[in-house]
C-alpha cells in the first residue's frame, strides 16, 4: 500500500476538467430555465424617484420585472453581515434589490426574467428608471470628513465602527522614548479578486415539493442556506432549501459572501415556478463581486539605539464600499490588527481601525483578508526602519524574531503563536537566492548604471479559521468549526462528506489521500463529496486556508470514530480482545498472530450482521465536527530580486524564492500549486492591479481592458523551498497554504524595487508600481520619494 | 434568422441562429458544448479559446454566421477518440490546474504554439499564452505542462518518423 | 472629465449669438443626432446615436441654454439618458470677437459619464469626446457658412 500522506498525487478532479466536462453554475441548464438580467444603477449616490417597468414587461418573451420594493413586499429582509464589531457598528440594511436609494454604481435596481438571454437583456433596457443624483463620496478618509456626503439615510456620519487594540498608553511611552522611530504612510490599494469564472446562480423552486434547490457558485453553500433562510427570507424554512456550489472557477474570497443575485434568483424562482438563471457578465463582475484592500494607514514603528523593534503604532483607515458585505467588519480588524506583530517581538503595539462607507461597491474578504495589509504595513515599516538606520534588513529581522524556544508566545495583539521557526525560513531562503553574490552583482550593476533591488518578507498569517469560541467573543455570528463524514459502502469503497468547498484547491484528491491512507484502501475506492447541502451534513466552506486544518481534522475525527467500530467488529469476528487488535495498512490483525481480516470484510459484515458484536449497531458511517483549539500560524520568508528599467520604469522580476512553513503537508504537488499562485496574486497588487474610481464614483477600471492582471509573460517561475514545523494543536499538523503566497508576495516586490531605487532617494512608491509611476519617481528630481509617494486615497483615485 | 453549416468537432450541425449570436454561445447554448467557457466581455481572458480552421480563435469575437461553412474543435474535440491529448495530460501530470475554468482555453492556445513551434522555450511559451488570463496557478505548471505536451509530441514525432 | 477647448467660426459675436440659440443650427452641430424638438423657451429634446469605442448606444437628451449674456456667453446644460449609461454635461460657451470678424468660440465645462461608457469605455472617452466636439464644430461652421452666404444673397 503506497504511502498517501507527503505523496504528490495527481489530481483525481483534473479529468473532468481537461476534457471540458466541468459542471460550473453556468453551464447548467434547467427544463424551462428562464434568465435575468439586473438593471443596474449607473450613479454612485441617487435617489429612485420612479420606476417605469411597462415597457420592458411588453417585451415579447419577458416573463417579469420585478423590483426592491417587490421583494420587500413579499418579505425579503435586508442581507446581514456575518460579523459585529462592537456594539456601536452601523449596519445599514442591504436589500436585495435597492430600495429608495442606490449607493454604488452597480447597485441593482430591478431584475427583467425572460424565456432567454438575450430577451432578458433586450428588455433590461427598456426599464426607465428616473434617479435624483445625490453627491458621492469615494474615498474613504474624505468620508470622514464632517461635511462629506453622507451615504445612507439615517446615519449622522459615514463611520461603521471605530476599533483598536493593543495598549495605547504603553505604546505611546515606548514610542516616545524609542531612539529612532520610522515613519510609513502607505495606501493599500483597492484591488479586484477576478475569479475567471464569473459569479452565476440558479433559482430552482419545485412548486409539487414546495423545496427550493439553490445552484450558486459559492464557496460556501451552507452558510449561503443559512443567511438565506435565516436572515433574508424567514418565510424559506431550511429544511426545503437546497443549496449547491457545482465547480466553482475560482474564488479568492469573493465568493464566499451572501450576495443578492442569490437571493434574486430564488425568490423570482418562487414567484414564476421556472428556473431562473442569473450570470455576470465581466464587467457586471466589477461593479458586484466584493472588492478586497483598499486601507489608508500610518504606521510608526519605534526602535531602539541596538535596532530592537520596542513599539509599534498603526492608525488604518478602512474603506468598506457601500454595504457590510458578510465578512466585511471582521477583515480589516480581526483579521489584520491581530497581525501586526508579524514574526516579531515588538512589545508594545496598539492600533485604531476606522471602518467608513463610501459610494463603491462593497469591500470584503480577497485572498489572506487582512493579513496581507498587516504583512504589507509591517514589512514595508521594517523594511524602511532598516534603510534609515543602515542595517541589512535580513539581520534587522533576523535581530527581532520570536526565537523558537519562546513559543508558545503571546503577542501584544491578542493572539497566541503556537509554533514557529521564523530564523530557520529566513536563512533558507537567503541561501536558495544566494544573498551575498546577489549584494555583489547588485553593486556592480550599479556602477553600470542597471537598478537590481532585492526585496524580504517574513510573514506569518493566522489561518485554520476558527475557534468558535473565540470568535464568538471577537463578534461572529457563528461558529467557525467544521463537519466530516466517512460512509464506508457494503463493498469497502467510501465516501468522504465535507462541509469544506473546493474551487481549485484539490481536496477531492488530498482528502481521498487521507482516508485511502487511513483506512489502507486504494485512492480510487474514495469519493469526497462537497457542495451540496443536501448531501454534507453541514458545512462552514473553504476561506482563511481552512479546509485541511479545520475540515480535514474533522476528517481524522470521523475516521477515528469509523476505526474504533471497525476494530470492535473486527475482534469480534477474530474473536479476540478490541485492543489486541490493531490496524495496518489495510487489515486488522490480532497481535502477534496472521489471524487478519481486512477492512473490505468488516465494511460487508457491518451491512450484513448475521454474525456481529452485541451491543453495536450495524452500518459504517459517521460524522464528526471539529472545532479548532487555536489558529494556526503559517509563516516564511520570501525573498525576490528585481531589474528596474531607468529609461522605461518597467520592472522586471528576476527571481522568485519563496520558503514557507505550512505545518505538514499531505500533497506537495498541490501546496507548491497553491503558493505559486498565491505570490502571483500578490506580485499583480504590487505592479499591476489597482480599482480606481473617478471622484464622482464612475469606476474607471470596470473591464479587463482596464484593469490588469499579471499574465504568462510578466511573472518569472517560482522557486520554492519548504519547511515543516507541524502544527501542535490538530491532529494531522498541518497549517493551511492557500493565502500564504499572496500574504507574503505583495511586500516582497515592492521592497525589491525600493531596494534598488533607495539610493536614488526613493524611499516607497504607491502600489501598483506601473512603469509610468517607477519612471516618475525617478525623473521627479531630487525629492522623487515626496512625488511619487503622495498617497493617492485608497481607492487609487484618478 | 441566419442559417449555417458549422463542423464542430468533425460533426456537421446546421442551426438558425440570430445574426448577433457569438460561437461561444452557439457552442455552449446551441449544441451544449460547455466546456468552452467565457470569462470576460471584452476578449482579454481567452477562456472561450477554440480553433477555427485549425488556428485558435477567441470564440467571443467570432459571431456563430462567421464560422459558417468553417470547421470549429473545442477542448470537448481534443480527446475524441478516447485518449487524452498530449496537452492534456501535461496539464493533468504537472499541476497546470486548478479551478479548471481557464483551462480548456489555454489548452487550446497551447495546442496552436505547438502546432507552430514543436520545442518552445519558456519565453515563448509565456509569450503565447499571454492572451488566456489564469488567476490559479501563476502560470508557473502551466507552462511546465506546455514543456511536458511539447516533449511528448516530439517523441511521438520520432517514433512515427 | 473637464471639457475646454475653442473653435474659430466666421462672423462677429453679434451675427452668431441669436444663431447658436438657433434649434436648426444647434442640430447641425450634435452630430448623430436624429430627431430634434423644442420642449420650452430654452429647453429641447433630442434623440443621439453616440458611439465611443466599444460602446454605442442612443441617448435621450435634453439641452438647456441659461445664463444668456448677448452677445458675450452663454451656459448649455446637457443630459443624456440612454441604455449605454448617462452623460451630464454643464459648458460656458464664451463668444470672442477678434480682429478679422471672426468669434473664437471657447468652451469650458464640466461632463460627467456615467455607465457602460464609463467603465468599458473610459479611456475612450475624452479621446472620443473631443472627436464629438469637433466634428460638431466642423458642421456647425458649415452651416453659419451657409447661413451667411444666404443671408448675403438674400441681403444682395
Amino acid at each position: 500500500m503506497p504511502n498517501f500522506i507527503g505523496s504528490p498525487v495527481k489530481r483525481v478532479e483534473d479529468k473532468r476538467f481537461i476534457t471540458g466536462k466541468g459542471r460550473y453554475t453556468d453551464d447548467i441548464v434547467l427544463p424551462g430555465m428562464t434568465y435575468a438580467c439586473i438593471v443596474r444603477s449607473e450613479h454612485a449616490h441617487a435617489r429612485i424617484k420612479a420606476i417605469d417597468t411597462s415597457a420592458a414587461e411588453a417585451v415579447d418573451g419577458v416573463l417579469a420585472v420585478f423590483t426592491g420594493q417587490d421583494m420587500v413586499d413579499d418579505g425579503i429582509l435586508s442581507i446581514p453581515t456575518g460579523w459585529a464589531v462592537g456594539d456601536a457598528m452601523k449596519e445599514p440594511p442591504h436589500y436585495p434589490l435597492a430600495v429608495g436609494k442606490v449607493h454604488h454604481v452597480g447597485d441593482g435596481v430591478a431584475v427583467v426574467i425572460a424565456t432567454d438571454k438575450a430577451t432578458a437583456q433586450d428588455a433590461a433596457e427598456q426599464v426607465m428608471i428616473e434617479y435624483e443624483p445625490l453627491p458621492a463620496v469615494v474615498d474613504a478618509t474624505a468620508a470622514l470628513a464632517p461635511d462629506a456626503p453622507i451615504v445612507h439615510d439615517g446615519l449622522d456620519s459615514n463611520l461603521c465602527f471605530d476599533w483598536e487594540l493593543g495598549d495605547r498608553d504603553a505604546t505611546d511611552r515606548a514610542m516616545a522614548a524609542a531612539h529612532h522611530v520610522t515613519t510609513y504612510e502607505l495606501v493599500n490599494q483597492r484591488v479586484v479578486p477576478n475569479a475567471i469564472e464569473p459569479r452565476s446562480a440558479i433559482g430552482h423552486y419545485d412548486p409539487a415539493r414546495e423545496e427550493l434547490t439553490l445552484y450558486t457558485s459559492s464557496q460556501n453553500p451552507h452558510l449561503i442556506r443559512l443567511l438565506l433562510c435565516a436572515f433574508v427570507w424567514p418565510d424559506l424554512p431550511e429544511h426545503k432549501v437546497r443549496v449547491v456550489s457545482p465547480d466553482v472557477g475560482g474564488g479568492f474570497g469573493s465568493k464566499i459572501f451572501h450576495y443578492p443575485e442569490e437571493v434574486i434568483c430564488a425568490w423570482a424562482s418562487k414567484k414564476l415556478e421556472r428556473p431562473v438563471k442569473w450570470t455576470a457578465a465581466r464587467s457586471e463582475s466589477f461593479v458586484t463581486d466584493a472588492h478586497g484592500r483598499d486601507h489608508v494607514s500610518t504606521a510608526e514603528l519605534g526602535l531602539d539605539a541596538e535596532g530592537n523593534m520596542v513599539a509599534l503604532r498603526v492608525k488604518t483607515v478602512a474603506n468598506l464600499g457601500a454595504y457590510l458585505s458578510t465578512f466585511a467588519p471582521a477583515v480589516p480588524t480581526y483579521l489584520y490588527g491581530t497581525l501586526l506583530a508579524g514574526q516579531y517581538r515588538t512589545p508594545h503595539i496598539h492600533v485604531n481601525v476606522k471602518g467608513v462607507f463610501t459610494n463603491t461597491v462593497p469591500v470584503d474578504a480577497y485572498r489572506g483578508a487582512g493579513r496581507p495589509e498587516a504583512t504589507f504595513l509591517v514589512e514595508r515599516v521594517v523594511e524602511l526602519a532598516a534603510k534609515e538606520l543602515g542595517m541589512d534588513p535580513a539581520e534587522l529581522r533576523r535581530k527581532n524574531f520570536i526565537r523558537p524556544d519562546e513559543f508558545p508566545y503571546d503577542t501584544p495583539v491578542a493572539l497566541q503563536y503556537d509554533s514557529g521557526n521564523y530564523e530557520g525560513a529566513l536563512d533558507k531562503a537567503l541561501e536558495m537566492i544566494g544573498y551575498e553574490d546577489f549584494r555583489r552583482e547588485q553593486a556592480e550593476a550599479r556602477k553600470q548604471g542597471r537598478l537590481l533591488g532585492i526585496g524580504f518578507s517574513s510573514y506569518i498569517e493566522a489561518c485554520g479559521i476558527a475557534p468558535s469560541q473565540v470568535v464568538g467573543a471577537l463578534g461572529a455570528r457563528a461558529g467557525l468549526y467544521e463537519s466530516g463524514g466517512i460512509r464506508v459502502h457494503p463493498t469497502g469503497k467510501v465516501e468522504v462528506f465535507t462541509g469544506t468547498h473546493s474551487h481549485g484547491q484539490g481536496h477531492e484528491t488530498t482528502f481521498a489521500q487521507i482516508v485511502a491512507h487511513e483506512l489502507g484502501i486504494p485512492l480510487e475506492n474514495v469519493e469526497v463529496v462537497h457542495g451540496d447541502t443536501s448531501r454534507v451534513p453541514f458545512g462552514m466552506g473553504t476561506y482563511g486556508s481552512r479546509s485541511l486544518a479545520v475540515g480535514g481534522s474533522a476528517i481524522m475525527r470521523a475516521l477515528d470514530k469509523v476505526k474504533d467500530k471497525a476494530r470492535k467488529i473486527a475482534a469480534h469476528k477474530l474473536e479476540a480482545a478490541e485492543e489486541d487488535v490493531e490496524f495496518v495498512d489495510g487489515t486488522f490483525r490480532v497481535k502477534g498472530t496472521d489471524r487478519t481480516i481486512g477492512f473490505g470484510d468488516v465494511a460487508l459484515t457491518a451491512y450484513v450482521p448475521h454474525d456481529y458484536p452485541e451491543g453495536v449497531e450495524p452500518g459504517l458511517d459517521e460524522n464528526a465536527f471539529y472545532d479548532p483549539k487555536n489558529f494556526t500560524f503559517p509563516f516564511g520568508t520570501h525573498i525576490c530580486t528585481v531589474e528596474v528599467d531607468p529609461d522605461t520604469g518597467v520592472v522586471r522580476i528576476l527571481r522568485y524564492v519563496a520558503v514557507d512553513d505550512v505545518g505538514n503537508i499531505i500533497n506537495p504537488m498541490i501546496v507548491e500549486g497553491q503558493i505559486h499562485g498565491g505570490i502571483a496574486q500578490g506580485v499583480g497588487q504590487a505592479l499591476f492591479e489597482g480599482a480606481v474610481y473617478d471622484e464622482t464614483g464612475q469606476p474607471l477600471t470596470g473591464s479587463y481592458m482596464d484593469y490588469t492582471m499579471p499574465r504568462a509573460d510578466d511573472l518569472p517561475s517560482f522557486e520554492v523551498g519548504h519547511q515543516v514545523t507541524p502544527c501542535p494543536h490538530n491532529p494531522l499538523g498541518v497549517k493551511g497554504a492557500g493565502e500564504a503566497g499572496t500574504i507574503a508576495s505583495t511586500a516582497c516586490v515592492v521592497n525589491a524595487v525600493v531596494d534598488a531605487l533607495y539610493h536614488r532617494g526613493i524611499r516607497d512608491i504607491p502600489m501598483p508600481l506601473t512603469p509610468e509611476r517607477v519612471w516618475r519617481a525617478l525623473h521627479a528630481g531630487g525629492d522623487g520619494a515626496a512625488a511619487a509617494a503622495a498617497p493617492a486615497g485608497g481607492n487609487g483615485q484618478a | 434568422m441566419a442559417h449555417i453549416s458549422i463542423t464542430v468537432n468533425g460533426k456537421r450541425h446546421e442551426a438558425d441562429v440570430e445574426p448577433r449570436t457569438l460561437l461561444v454561445d452557439f457552442l455552449r447554448e446551441h449544441l451544449g458544448l460547455t466546456g468552452t467557457h467565457v470569462g470576460c466581455d471584452t476578449s482579454q481572458c481567452g477562456a472561450c479559446t477554440v480553433h477555427l480552421d485549425g488556428r485558435s480563435v477567441k470564440a467571443c469575437t467570432v459571431f456563430a454566421v462567421q464560422a459558417d461553412g468553417r470547421s470549429v474543435t473545442t477542448i470537448e474535440g481534443m480527446s475524441a477518440d478516447g485518449a487524452l491529448h498530449p496537452l492534456q495530460e501535461g496539464f493533468r501530470e504537472e499541476h497546470g490546474l486548478q479551478c479548471g475554468f481557464c483551462t480548456p482555453g489555454m489548452i487550446m492556445a497551447a495546442a496552436d504554439l505547438l502546432q507552430h513551434n514543436p520545442d518552445p522555450s519558456e519565453a515563448e511559451i509565456r509569450h503565447a499564452l499571454e492572451g488566456n488570463y489564469c488567476r490559479c496557478t501563476g502560470y508557473h505548471n502551466i507552462v511546465r505542462a506546455v514543456q511536458y505536451a511539447a516533449r511528448k509530441m516530439r517523441e511521438q514525432a520520432t517514433v512515427e518518423a | 472629465m473637464k471639457l475646454e477647448g475653442e473653435y474659430t467660426l466666421p462672423g462677429r459675436p453679434e451675427e452668431l449669438f441669436d444663431r447658436l440659440q438657433d434649434p436648426d443650427v444647434l442640430v447641425a452641430a450634435i452630430p448623430g443626432c436624429e430627431r430634434f424638438e423644442r420642449l420650452g423657451e430654452d429647453t429641447y429634446r433630442g434623440v443621439v446615436q453616440a458611439r465611443l469605442g466599444p460602446v454605442q448606444s442612443v441617448y435621450t437628451t435634453t439641452f438647456r441654454v441659461h445664463d444668456l449674456d448677448p452677445p458675450r456667453s452663454y451656459r448649455l446644460h446637457m443630459e443624456g439618458q440612454g441604455p449605454g449609461g448617462f452623460v451630464q454635461a454643464d459648458v460656458l460657451m464664451e463668444l470672442i470677437p477678434q480682429d478679422d470678424g471672426h468669434t473664437t468660440l471657447r468652451y469650458s465645462g464640466e461632463a460627467q459619464v456615467g455607465g457602460k461608457i464609463a467603465r468599458i469605455g473610459q479611456r475612450l472617452v475624452q479621446a472620443g469626446a473631443g472627436v464629438i466636439i469637433n466634428k460638431g464644430f466642423n458642421d456647425l461652421r458649415k452651416r453659419i457658412l451657409e447661413d451667411l452666404d444666404a443671408d448675403g444673397a438674400a441681403a444682395a
